[in-house]
């Protein structure tokens, strides 16, 4: 948990759903006029907290800036700071030499990771954000020199469970956790998604993934990415021998026979792009014009969301006053029965009860009666005429 | 976790609010022999009721309705003595002796009429042991309890005019039955002045008033009638 005394959650201002899946639901919140995305976790799905803590210990451009998690009614949930761009799911085919720029931060971020312990294990187009690093001075030197105005923005570490299907390495079918080598075959996987727009392996079922995975290095890739008509040119022919060596260290199902961390990955990636790119001004201008035309995009413009004013209603997290008002309503009933006993019981009633019966002897005691008839004639001796005084009692 | 946290919470508050309430109850078990007194005192089982209030305050000497109910039920009792025509000095004693008490507790103006009945009956009391018992110290205390107890009134009135003091009696008797037409027994005992000091013109005038304002009463009836006849008497005699 977060060490502030508050929670980010208490102090919402507006709140929209952005995307309900299968694990978790993200919420778009504005808290003090900044933009904050949580992720609110599904009955039966949670992170990793131990992998929360360390992530939260690496400060890198290309890493997302968790915030605060914990529990709130039993459920877990996780807030992280917005990053304003495109996830690359909805970007389509990418150029070769901007999936591998992008995939070389991509391995920067997870390296930095590593020396923390971290290994993300659940890489897919989703958990990638690019967006326009408006800073670069901020950005880590490696980051500065192969981001050339991109910044790529890895989500989502430490989770529990094998994350995407279509981007797990086949241990992780086999339930082993998260480590470097699954998170390299992952890579891979995702690489081959941004450039032909599509997913390597499709399959119905967890057992058919899982059955794919294994047995990967039967797929010619780079005669699959032919035959998406991409690479007809002779340009693309280059590309394509190029790639060869990332399928090759990647797209292993055995774990030893992919390439050795990622230090080895990025020299490959940086060894590819210097016989696709033509040179360092070529590829500067090649990403220049990319981030030009994602920013112009209706996908682009229509990714990039407006910070919410007002709270949407049914979001699962927020406290209604309403609550409050029944929980002041439930202890105002319980006070006034309290209250009533006490009356009842220490004698409030029998303050009335007394009185009342006092009040009730006395009416009766000095309600008129006749005065006594005598016989005799009126005489003025008091003590003959004691016992015919006009008395209170009245029989 | 939270959700033990929330219950542990709530577990808190609902044993704390069962605390006060038992707290409560206990503190309140006074309350029980109250009731039991005032339910006696209403059916006029007067000797359990102050059994029942004495109780009470062995444990809280100074509670107001306690004694205020052991005073109504001394009063009550005293009272039942008073219809079977034997001695209630001594339960009168009792009684006034508990209102002094109750007076002490009580901020209240609430008991203060049934005290200054009780000083009436005391005085009565005592004159009927002893008729020249000092009595008017007790009537005064009375009507400064209680100024529209006119039996107080009436009987001090009576006693002045014992000691010959008429002309006091006199006032007296003339502002009970300015303030209270309905009182019999000052029209009789006003116009028993005049009767006896041979004024029989105001003597009828005093009966017949009280007559006119109490047709149904037999002894102004009667000396009304006793006064007329006397007074014709008197005009054929050429007396008057």
């Amino acid at each position: 948990m977060r060490k502030s005394e508050k929670s980010l959650l208490d102090s919402v201002t507006g709140g929209r759903l952005l995307h309900r899946g299968g694990e978790a639901s993200i919420y778009l919140l504005n808290v003090g006029g900044k933009p904050f995305v949580l992720k609110w976790y599904n009955d039966g799905f949670s992170f990793d907290e131990s992998v929360v803590e360390l992530v939260c210990k690496v400060r890198e451009s290309g890493l997302y800036r968790i915030e605060e998690w914990g529990k709130r009614n039993v459920t877990p949930y996780l807030i992280y700071d917005y990053v304003e761009g495109a996830s690359s799911e909805s970007l389509g085919r990418l150029p070769v030499t901007i999936a591998l720029v992008a995939l070389r931060q991509v391995v920067a971020t997870l390296d930095a990771l590593r020396k923390q312990d971290v290994s993300h294990g659940d890489l897919s187009p989703a958990n990638v954000i690019f967006a326009v690093d408006e800073n670069t001075r901020a950005a880590g030197e490696r980051a500065k020199s192969a981001g050339y105005g991109l910044r790529v923005v890895v989500i989502d570490c430490g989770i529990v469970g094998p994350g995407a299907l279509a981007y797990a390495a086949p241990e992780r079918f086999q339930g082993k956790p998260a480590d470097e080598k699954s998170d390299l075959f992952s890579l891979g996987l995702l690489l081959y998604r941004w450039i032909a727009g599509e997913d390597l392996i499709s399959a119905d079922s967890y057992e058919l993934f899982a059955e794919q995975m294994a047995s990967v290095e039967n797929l010619n890739i780079s005669e699959k990415l032919y035959s998406t008509g991409a690479f007809n040119t002779s340009e693309g022919a280059v590309q394509l021998k190029a790639l060869e060596a990332l399928w090759a260290g990647l797209l292993r199902s055995d774990p030893s026979e992919r390439v050795e961390d990622f230090e080895e990955l990025d020299e490959i990636l940086e060894i590819a792009l210097d016989k696709i790119a033509g040179g360092a001004i070529a590829l500067s201008t090649c990403v220049t014009q990319y981030i030009q035309s994602i920013t112009g995009s209706e996908s682009y413009r229509n990714a990039v969301q407006k910070v919410p004013e007002c709270l949407e209603s049914g979001l699962p997290f927020v406290v209604h006053k309403k609550n409050n008002w029944l929980k002041w309503s439930i202890w105002g009933v319980l006070v006034l029965i309290l209250a009533l006993l006490v009356l009842l019981l220490s004698g409030g009633t029998m303050r009335f009860g007394i009185d009342a019966t006092g009040d009730q002897l006395l009416k009766r005691s000095r309600s008129m009666e006749s005065s006594t008839e005598s016989e005799n004639a009126p005489v003025l001796k008091v003590d003959s005429l004691l016992l015919d005084l006009p008395v209170p009692a009245a029989e | 976790m939270l959700g033990r946290v929330d219950y542990n919470r709530l577990l808190g508050k609902v044993g704390m609010f069962v605390a006060v309430l038992f707290a409560t109850v206990f503190c309140a078990c006074n309350g029980n022999d109250m009731n039991r007194g005032d339910e006696a005192l209403r059916i006029g089982d007067y000797k359990r009721a102050a059994k029942n209030f004495s109780r009470v305050l062995d444990k809280d000497p100074a509670n107001r309705d306690a004694r205020y109910g052991l005073a109504i039920a001394y009063y009550a009792i005293a009272e039942d003595k008073e219809r079977l025509r034997v001695s209630t000095l001594a339960f009168w004693e009792r009684t006034v002796r508990e209102f002094k008490i109750l007076s002490v507790v009580d901020t209240s103006e609430k008991s203060k009429p049934m005290y200054s009945t009780s000083l009436f009956y005391l005085a009565r009391a005592m004159l009927a042991e002893n008729a020249q018992a000092k009595v008017l110290p007790l009537l005064d205390q009375s009507i400064k309890l209680d100024p529209e107890n006119y039996f107080s009134y009436n009987l001090k009135a009576l006693i002045l005019a014992g000691q010959g003091n008429t002309e006091e009696a006199k006032k007296i008797y003339a502002y009970i039955v300015t303030r209270e037409p309905k009182f019999a027994s000052a029209y009789v005992n006003l116009g028993n002045l005049y009767w006896n000091a041979h004024d029989y013109e105001s003597a009828w005038d005093i009966w017949s008033m009280g007559h006119e304002a109490l047709p149904q009463d037999a002894v102004l009836a009667k000396w009304t009638r006793v006064a007329e006849d006397s007074l014709k008497a008197m005009v054929y005699s050429g007396k008057l």
